[in-house]
């Protein structure tokens, strides 16, 4: 090969060109182990909403490193609908349900389905809903998939909270547009990472000289935080809440709380009590996990994080999830002729 | 700003577009250049807090003056003085700023017990005062030993002591070294741009790649060590080790680099100390310019090793112990200083010398690594407390209530950065070493540039962590 000493500099320049594209080729080709999928979502009439179409191989690779198969009605790690004449429970929930950090048998509805022998346990959790995306999709997957029961994991009372003050028809999504589907997952990464900050708010420079006030402008994609509804359970309790839940469908509901946990303070004692009194008079089964999660910590299993340091933050992970669905066996029966009809 | 942020690369980018355009029509002057590089560097520090300016301003205005004076004065007398002046005031200002609380809150048991309650202030620590403060010691120090002629050029030397590449954390660069490169005009060279370029790259990498991800898991262990097992903990101070490495070394790079696209030279700031065979071998090769800093102007001034054998383990002591406590006002530091001293002192014995010349090189390295891992268990550590937590975990192997084997398994990126600080340190030959410099004239340069970019940009942790020696 000719010393670059020797080149001239239109050669020296058609080398570096076709250097940085090998590397970029070759950051593109490794990248998958590294980069999470960025793909578009479709409307589903079933649940109607956008979801990650079927057959997609959705890749997480930040908190835990799994790859997730879609499956019909983007249901997350399930790639069938059943055809058994089981039981077949509806799984809600947000991000810590939907368990994109883990493979799919150790997902929690796989975890679930191994707990409760006689159930189908569809997942239709997704990050960033809220009580109003549940109640939007009863409908449709009540009559098109024949649901039989709703289990719902609730991490954060705000998610339940919310539907007091919320107005309906609350449609999220759509994330992305569907050109998104034709550039590489690394080159929208780049994107993101230049011009979003690692809270999603648009990436703004400061070239003004110090000290710096910060000022948040808001998330862009609404995926990380929840929107800070007022503080019903304070003022006039749960009912509006959990009154809305009940209207949504007809048939039994579950409720799995979750919460991070600590083993020193109790603050939700009072809301919660107050939860369940209410989700009771709505015959609706509330399942208090707090308790066996701080059971779990005390004894040296950390239901939450992924083994890299992250104690006790993060999301749910598979003892978490194994601890849930063991609690939820003890109480769920699949009672098909026990369906509460509406007001 | 720091080197970290996108605000600094299209500052950079301005800078390096202006300056070299400057020194293209005036070719016979740096002065326009070296105005416009004044000026960037005030703003680049001014964007931290314009109110750390002022500090900066008097400690120039101050040793310009000093050195001048100490010049021109035959009096002996005179020159001590003005000498003494320049001293007071410099580290007079670091002082305040730096150890003021430290010096009150540790007098506080003793005050009160006289009946007395001091209350510390609420005072912001100026970015880089402890370099810039040795910097601008070390020239008037140096005019007055005669060993360099007092600048006569007030914008030369305001650009010395506020040159924005080393302003923040280092390297302590000598008057004798860079003043000369200010008064000489520079000449564009394409080979010492790129060779500036890539130093930034590399250092760049070493920061975000590696040091940011090991971070990730230490600073979870040292929030709570108690949780953790043995094994867990043996990790994170090895990958602290790691972290404070290449957080340093990685600035070190990208501000030599920096330089050297400037067209300036600066002085090597890390040479692989964890080749090191012995603590002294460590101390030439980590922080380099800090700690010749202190011999020059601290252990050879005291008697180095010239008087008796007690005189000279005292003056170790005393110059490691100082050395720590530069790092920060907090007996962790201090303590992290003695350790080193002590190290390097009972290095020195004739009987362990003896032990240690017959023992094989591995395990020559194996007590200077182990030696060194303990004092950074001290650097790290909020408070002394925890220091000890540590220790019971690494050498007691006391069993957490946590699960022990929770930080076993890390992410892979962590691992990515483990394995390219394994490569670096353990594949360093000179050929290698060349290699991995990414010269000008390498086939595979532009590839593993374009794979060293998109690396940065994609595998770099979210969430902007500062500088380690950006505290100090």
């Amino acid at each position: 090969m000719t010393p670059a000493n020797r080149l001239r500099p239109i050669d020296w320049i058609v080398r570096w060109c076709l250097g940085l594209l090998a590397g970029t080729i070759l950051v593109g080709v490794t990248s998958p182990v590294f980069v999470r999928t960025y793909a578009s979502r479709q409307w589903d009439p079933v649940r109607s909403r956008n979801v990650y179409p079927e057959g997609l191989e959705y890749r997480w690779r930040s908190e835990g490193h799994a790859t997730s198969s879609v499956g019909p009605h983007g249901m997350m790690g399930r790639t069938d609908v059943p055809l058994s004449t089981k039981t077949r429970l509806a799984l809600w929930g947000d991000s810590q349900a939907e368990g994109v950090c883990l493979s799919d048998e150790r997902k929690l509805w796989s975890t679930l389905q191994k707990y409760l022998l006689d159930a189908e346990v569809l997942p239709f959790a997704q990050s960033g809903d809220d009580a109003s995306d549940w109640i939007e999709q009863f409908p449709g997957v009540e009559e098109a998939l024949a649901i039989d029961s709703h289990l719902i994991l609730l991490h954060e009372l705000i998610d339940l909270e919310s539907l007091a003050t919320v107005s309906l028809p609350n449609r999220k999504s759509p994330a992305l547009p569907l050109w998104i589907d034709r550039i590489p997952d690394f080159l929208l990464e780049a994107g993101r990472r230049l011009l979003l900050t690692e809270s999603n708010e648009v990436r703004r420079l400061r070239f003004a000289i110090g000290p710096a006030s910060r000022v948040s402008k808001g998330s862009v994609t609404g995926e990380i935080d929840a929107c800070e509804a007022p503080n019903q359970s304070a003022t006039t309790g749960w009912s509006t809440s959990v009154e809305r839940l009940r209207r949504g469908t007809v048939l039994p509901i579950t409720i799995v709380y979750a919460p991070h946990v600590s083993l020193t303070d109790d603050t939700e004692s009072t809301s919660l009590q107050r939860l369940a009194s209410t989700l009771t008079e709505q015959k609706i089964q509330f399942i208090d996990c707090r308790e066996s999660l701080r059971q779990a910590i005390r004894s040296g299993i950390q239901p939450f994080g992924f083994h890299h340091g992250q104690i006790g933050s993060g999301h749910l992970n598979s003892d978490g999830y194994h601890l849930i669905a063991e609690a939820v066996s003890k109480v769920v029966v699949a009672r098909p002729s026990e369906s509460i009809t509406g007001n | 700003m720091n080197f970290a942020q996108a605000e600094f690369v299209i500052f950079l980018c301005v800078v390096l577009s202006v300056t070299w355009s400057l020194r293209a029509a005036v070719r016979r002057s740096p002065g326009p250049a070296n105005l416009f590089l004044l000026l960037a560097s005030y703003y680049f520090y001014a964007y931290w807090d314009y109110r750390f300016c002022g500090l900066l301003l008097i400690s120039t205005l101050v040793d310009y003056l000093a050195a001048r004076l100490i010049a021109s004065s035959t009096s002996a007398t005179r020159r001590k003085a003005w000498l003494a002046f320049s001293l007071m005031t410099n580290l007079g200002m670091l002082g305040f700023f730096k150890y003021f609380n430290f010096f009150i809150e540790s007098a506080t048991p003793l005050a009160q017990s006289i009946g007395m309650n001091p209350s510390t202030l609420v005072i912001i620590l100026p970015v880089g005062i402890s370099f810039f403060t040795f910097q601008t010691l070390s020239y008037t120090i140096d005019v007055y030993r005669r060993r360099l002629t007092a600048s006569q050029n007030l914008l030369d030397f305001a650009l010395y002591v506020a040159f924005f590449p080393q302003l923040v954390a280092g390297p302590i660069v000598r008057a004798t070294n860079l003043l000369p490169q200010f008064s000489n005009v520079t000449r564009f060279s394409r080979r010492r741009f790129y060779g500036g370029f890539q130093q930034l790259l590399r250092g760049a990498v070493k920061k975000v790649l590696i040091a940011d991800r090991l971070a990730e898991t230490v600073d979870v262990v040292f929030a709570d060590v108690g949780s953790y097992g043995s094994l867990t903990v043996w990790i994170a101070v090895i990958g602290y080790a790691g972290q404070i490495y290449y957080d340093f070394s990685g600035y070190s790079d990208m501000a030599i680099g920096v330089a050297k696209m400037l067209g300036f030279r600066f002085p090597v700031n890390f040479r692989h100390p964890y080749l090191a065979k012995s603590m002294a071998d460590f101390w030439h090769r980590w922080h380099i310019t800090l700690s010749t800093w202190l011999r020059d102007y601290l252990y050879i001034p005291l008697g180095g090793s010239r008087g008796t054998k007690w005189q000279t383990n005292r003056n170790l002591l005393i110059t490691m112990t100082l050395g720590g406590l530069w790092h920060g006002a907090a007996s962790t530091f201090l303590l992290w200083g003695i350790w080193h001293g002590l190290a390097l002192v009972i290095e020195r014995n004739e009987v362990l010398m003896r032990i240690r010349n017959r023992l094989a090189a591995p395990a020559k390295w194996l007590t200077v690594m182990l030696a060194v891992l303990m004092g950074w268990v001290l650097f790290r550590s909020p408070d002394i407390e925890t220091a000890m937590t540590v220790y019971q975990r690494l050498w007691l192997g006391l069993a957490s209530p946590a699960n022990p084997n929770l930080i076993v398994w890390l992410p892979p990126l962590t691992l990515l950065a483990i394995t390219l600080m394994i490569v670096e340190h353990a594949a360093w030959t000179t050929r290698l070493r060349r290699c991995m410099r990414l010269p000008w004239d390498a086939w595979y340069s532009p590839v593993a540039t374009a794979v060293l970019l998109w690396s940065l940009l994609l595998y770099s942790p979210r969430g902007f962590r500062p500088f380690v020696y950006f505290q100090f």
